[in-house]
Formats: C-alpha cells, sequence, structure tokens
C-alpha cells in the first residue's frame, strides 16, 4: 500500500533540497544544478509505481529521481559538495548521479541518450537475469528530436523489450518552447511509428501519475514490451543554475498555478499546521546533511597511481 | 584602440559576416530569441530573422548533417555544438563526411561549414560539459581547428574561417568570453597555420593553448620578476593547420619546451607539438619535454575538486622551476 503522505514528503523533500543546493551553487560549494520544481510528481509517482528492484535510468533533473528512488538526503548533498560521503565518492555531483544498490542505474546529462542504454539493460534483465523485473527510463519531451531516443524505442519494440518510457513533457527545451523541436501535438502520438502503446495524462497530479504508471508498469512486465506514458508537467524554475528564464514571470506565475505540491496539500486536505510541521521536518533533514557534508573530507576518488 | 570582450568579439564577427554575404546562416540549439546557452548569438535572430538564424532541435547529428547539406549547395552554414562534449553526438557527419567530401569528390565538393563550439573546464559543470578534446579532431584530414585565446585572434580566426573551402571547428574558452582585448573595427583576418608569439623570451618555450594562453603569460610575467626566468609563449591559434615553424624556431632558441593545455595529457594536442619538436630539433633540446595539462581521469563535479584537477599559471610555474633547478 502506498502511504499517500510519505509520498507527498518526498516531492516536498525534492523542493526544499533543490533551493537549499541552489544556495551552495551561488557559494561556490556546489557545482552545476538543474532544478525539477513542478515536476516532483512524476518522479515520485512512477518510482512509487514501481517495484524497489525495478531499475531506473535517468536524464538531467535528477535530485527527484534520486529521492525518489529512495536515496538518502545526505549522501546527495555530500555528493554535491565534492565529499567522500557521497554516494559516487563525490566526484559524480548532481550531474551524474548513479546508485546501483536502489537500482538508479545511471543519470544521462547528454539528451536521449539513456534510451538505448535503459534498453540493454532490459535485454540484459529479460534474456540474460530472467527476471521479472521491468526498467523505467526518464526523458524530456525534447529528447524526442535526438536520434538516439528513437534508436532506443525502435529496438525495444523490436526486440520486445521489458522498458516503460516516460516522457516528463513539460513543453519547454532549456529556454526553447516546443514548436521548434515538436512536430507532432503530442509525444504519445509517436509511439505508433514504433508500434509501442503509448497514453498522456497529467503529470501534475500524483495520483494520476501513480495510476497511470502503475498500469503501464503492469502492461510491460505481463507482455514483455514497450510502453510510453507521457506525463504533462511544467518547468516552474529556470532550466539550470546561471540559466535566467526566457520565460516571462506572469507566464510561470500562471504554470504555478498547476504546482503539484498545492494539487497533493488540497487532495490530502492537508491543514496548514500539519504542512507548517512537514516542512519543519524536510528542512531539518537538510539542514543535518549539509552541516554534516560540510564537514566530510573531499574526495580522493580516483587514487593516484 | 576599443576593447571588447572575447564573446562580443565573435558575436561582431558573425554579425559582420552576415551582413557581408548572405549565405551566412546560423544554427543552433537555443541560439535564437534566447542569444545561445552563453549568449554568444544575442541579438542576431532580431537582426537577420528566422531564416538565417535557426533554432534547431537536440539533433546534434541532424544539426551537423544539415550544414553540410548546406553547404554544398553554396552556404555557409555556421553551426553550434553547445558543449564540446556533444562532439562526438555529430562526429560522424564532420569527422566521416565533411571532413573527407573533397578528397572523396576528386575535388568537386567542399563542405565549406563552420562549427562553433566551446569548453567549459572550470566553470564546475562536471565530467559531460567540460571537456577540452582537440587532439580527437587531429585524425580528420580536411578538416581545421582553431583554439582563439583573444577577442583579437576569435574574431579574426573566425573571419579566415568563413573564407576556408572546407569544414572548420571553432573552439571556444567559455572561461574567456568575458575576457577583454583590443579588437578592431571592420573586417581583418587572422589566417591559418600561424602562431603567435605573445611574449618573447629566451630562456624556455611555453606552447600555451585556449585558457591557458593567459595562464601562461601570467606564469612568465611572475618567473620574469621572481626567477630573471625569461618565457617565450607561443600561441599557436590553430592546431590543424600548425605552425611548426615558429615553435620550432622558438625551442632552437630557449631550448626548453612546456606545452600547456586544458586537455588530457595521454594523446593530447601537447603529444603531437612534442613529437613535432623532437623530431625537427630534438638536438636543441637542454630539458625533457613537459607537458602540464588535465590528469588522465573525468572532470570531477564540486569546485573544489576542479579547481585541484585543472592546470593553471601556479601549476605551470612550478612546472618550469623544476627544469631551472
Ligand atoms: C545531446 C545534448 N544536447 C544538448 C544538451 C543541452 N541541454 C541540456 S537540457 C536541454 C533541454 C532538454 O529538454 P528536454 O529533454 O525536453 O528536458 P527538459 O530540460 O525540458 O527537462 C538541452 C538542450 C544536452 N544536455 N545534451
Amino acid at each position: 500500500m502506498i502511504d499517500e503522505l510519505e509520498l507527498y514528503e518526498r516531492m516536498l523533500t525534492v523542493r526544499q533540497l533543490e533551493e537549499e543546493l541552489q544556495k551552495l551553487c551561488v557559494l561556490g560549494e556546489a557545482g552545476d544544478l538543474h532544478f525539477n520544481k513542478g515536476q516532483e510528481a512524476i518522479s515520485v509517482g512512477v518510482c512509487a509505481a514501481l517495484k524497489p528492484t525495478d531499475y531506473i535510468v535517468t536524464h538531467h533533473r535528477t535530485i527527484a529521481h534520486a529521492i525518489a528512488k529512495g536515496i538518502e538526503v545526505r549522501p546527495l548533498v555530500a555528493e554535491l559538495l565534492g565529499k567522500a560521503t557521497g554516494i559516487n565518492r563525490g566526484v559524480a555531483g548532481e550531474m551524474h548521479f548513479t546508485y546501483p544498490p536502489a537500482r538508479y542505474m545511471f543519470t544521462f546529462q547528454l539528451v536521449g541518450t539513456c534510451v538505448p542504454v535503459a534498453a540493454g539493460l532490459a535485454w540484459a534483465v529479460k534474456n540474460f537475469l530472467n527476471k521479472a523485473e521491468i526498467v523505467a527510463c526518464f526523458f524530456g519531451d525534447a529528447a524526442t528530436g535526438n536520434a538516439q531516443t528513437h534508436e532506443g524505442i525502435n529496438i525495444a519494440s523490436v526486440r520486445k523489450l521489458p522498458l516503460l518510457l516516460i516522457c516528463e513533457n513539460n513543453g519547454v527545451a532549456g529556454n526553447i518552447g516546443k514548436e521548434f523541436y515538436l512536430p507532432t501535438e503530442t509525444v504519445a502520438e509517436r509511439a505508433l511509428s514504433y508500434g509501442i502503446p503509448a497514453r498522456t495524462v497529467d503529470g501534475n497530479r500524483l495520483d494520476e501519475v501513480v495510476d497511470a504508471a502503475g498500469k503501464a508498469a503492469g502492461y510491460v512486465r505481463e507482455h514483455s514490451e514497450p510502453y510510453l506514458v507521457e506525463m504533462m508537467t511544467t518547468r516552474l524554475s529556470w532550466h539550470k543554475q546561471g540559466m535566467p528564464d526566457a520565460r516571462s514571470k506572469e507566464e510561470i506565475a500562471e504554470l504555478a498555478k498547476r504546482d503539484p505540491l498545492l494539487y497533493e496539500e488540497k487532495r490530502l486536505k492537508m491543514t496548514e499546521a500539519e504542512k507548517k510541521q512537514l516542512v519543519k521536518k524536510v528542512s531539518t533533514r537538510i539542514q543535518e546533511a549539509i552541516a554534516a557534508g560540510r564537514v566530510a573530507p573531499l574526495s580522493t576518488f580516483p587514487e593516484p597511481g | 584602440m576599443r576593447e571588447i570582450t572575447y564573446l562580443e568579439a565573435i558575436n561582431e564577427a558573425l554579425r559582420e559576416a552576415m551582413e557581408r554575404e548572405k549565405k551566412v546562416f546560423l544554427m543552433g540549439e537555443q541560439i535564437g530569441a534566447y542569444g545561445g546557452a552563453f549568449k554568444v548569438t544575442s541579438g542576431l535572430l532580431q537582426k537577420f530573422g528566422p531564416e538565417r538564424v535557426m533554432d534547431t532541435p537536440i539533433s546534434e547529428a541532424a544539426i551537423v548533417g544539415a550544414a553540410v547539406g548546406a553547404s554544398l549547395l553554396g552556404l555557409k552554414p555556421v553551426a553550434e555544438i553547445m558543449y564540446m562534449d556533444f562532439m562526438p553526438l555529430s562526429m560522424d557527419q564532420l569527422v566521416t563526411h565533411a571532413a573527407k567530401l573533397h578528397y572523396f569528390s576528386g575535388g568537386q565538393l567542399e563542405a565549406g561549414m563552420i562549427l562553433r563550439t566551446q569548453y567549459s573546464l572550470g566553470r564546475a559543470h562536471g565530467a559531460q560539459h567540460s571537456g577540452f578534446l582537440p587532439a580527437w579532431f587531429l585524425q580528420a584530414p580536411g578538416l581545421k581547428v582553431a583554439v582563439p585565446s583573444t577577442p583579437y585572434d576569435a574574431k579574426g580566426l573566425l573571419n579566415a574561417a568563413l573564407k576556408e573551402r572546407g569544414p572548420v571547428l571553432f573552439v571556444e574558452g567559455a572561461m574567456l568570453y568575458k575576457s577583454k582585448g583590443e579588437v578592431p573595427e571592420g573586417y581583418y583576418e587572422v589566417p591559418f597555420g600561424q602562431a603567435e608569439v605573445k611574449r618573447g623570451g629566451k630562456d624556455i618555450t611555453v606552447v600555451a593553448i585556449s585558457r591557458m594562453v593567459p595562464e601562461a603569460l601570467a606564469t612568465a610575467e611572475s618567473l620574469a620578476s621572481s626567477k630573471g626566468i625569461e618565457v617565450e609563449v607561443v600561441d599557436p591559434r590553430t592546431i590543424q593547420p600548425l605552425d611548426k615553424k615558429t615553435i620550432v624556431d622558438s625551442v632552437k632558441k630557449t631550448g626548453r619546451l612546456v606545452v600547456a593545455s586544458d586537455d588530457m595529457k595521454t594523446g593530447g594536442v601537447g603529444a603531437e607539438i612534442g613529437a613535432t619538436v623532437f623530431e625537427e630539433a630534438i638536438d636543441y633540446l637542454k630539458a625533457p619535454l613537459v607537458r602540464v595539462c588535465s590528469p588522465d581521469i573525468p572532470v570531477p563535479f564540486a569546485p573544489p575538486l576542479e579547481r585541484e584537477y585543472m592546470p593553471n599559471a601556479q601549476k605551470l610555474e612550478q612546472a618550469i622551476e623544476k627544469l631551472f633547478p
């Protein structure tokens, strides 16, 4: 049974963690950072619908995927600070998280490159490990303009691989709108050309995400073939630290009406007091992680010689 | 003379080229209204319109492939690949096709296009957004490679690149974008294959590339005042073609060679430059070749680790001091 309050807490953790990490970026303590603000329901919802033993590979808005897959805040923060106690011994940062123990296999910074690798994982799971696990691959709507996305989906379809494709459609690529990269109304309609099933849902509604991802994951597991779920969402932040938004404040304020946190607070009928308490709990955890990260030793990986 | 930044110099060269010649057009990811991830193409969409400033999807292979196609019918595409680390995605079109077309067609076709890219080492962008990978492109006969280090060279080399009949890879240093220098208004060229001695000296030659040029100049300044060591700083400006003569003449004079570059040591540009000097001036060498480069590991993400990783003026100075016990 999925604990809805816990999922809300995860989304909140992502939101607050990104805000704190941004400060560390500005201070020069952490490097580059891509924000997930406004898209949290997707990773949190999808990972909740997966089994813990299912694999994920993902793209550049990584903090959410990491928290969603159950990685602790402390080693994540340490990772961004370049510390030996980070999940990747401090050398990967937000850009290149990987955490096989949680089956978070890799973060692909180059748009589209995660899809073929996800197909390969799915091939190995199905034909080599002979397991019932599936692979979920997250990518953006603009990634569909890149050849590797097509090649990966094509192979997965031809060879009937257990691959759940999650397209986070925020309608932008960095600082340009979809008219520059997407020739169709939706990404889902492109699935027809690969011969795989697909659907489009509201990715800012956690309950819809969990439901759609759960059904799609069930399909992938049962039929061993790819399924594409397009999650319509909103990027409420800059594309990344240091890259101001091309959209106007008004435009973003309009999108913010669809904030997945607000939706969930309403749906769960959360009181102000309950919310405050959660905010405090999460922020304490984050501050403790930052304090611990700051005093941890710098990474020495790989050892010289 | 007026001073402008390296970034402004490139922007100006592009604007002037587009004013001069209708066949010049730009393509790349968010280069239009947004002006590019680094703002190098700022204002050009507004001035020249979407037919000449094309915002593309995230399709590095198609960007370069389409540039090749357009060049075959006489256009002069200037394509932008956002980070040098993304070049492998377009490598096939550039190296396997564009560079060889002149040869394959018995001289009938030429892919006269410019591919602009930049490297971000020093900006804490992690191991897939920091790479300086010039040596990969030395094994692509038909392709020329420019690595400007000053605003003056950036504009002059871009002008020269526009006249080239074949493909040119133009590698900008993101850490240099804000650096200022004298740049003439209007047209001038910095010819390909012509190094510049950025500072004269009799004791040791430092061949420095891109971001390491200003670092080497700082080292030279410091060693001259602290130790009386006179460092000659040579900037090749293009590494394909490479001005071997200027480098070799300098080493014949000083008897010592250090190569300073942000790329990794093994198989890097420094290896090629060192080998050239061994071939042509080994008898003049009084000391072993030294390469001050990035170590042979991916770039770490966190700022303190990245600082430790990168070559800089201080590391260069220490390396030179060792040669003068
Ligand atoms: C191959 C490649 N080209 C360009 C980039 C630079 N870049 C990073 S994110 C991004 C936009 C990606 O859009 P989308 O896939 O829709 O995801 P979103 O950023 O909207 O979450 C771009 C162009 C990159 N990381 N990789």
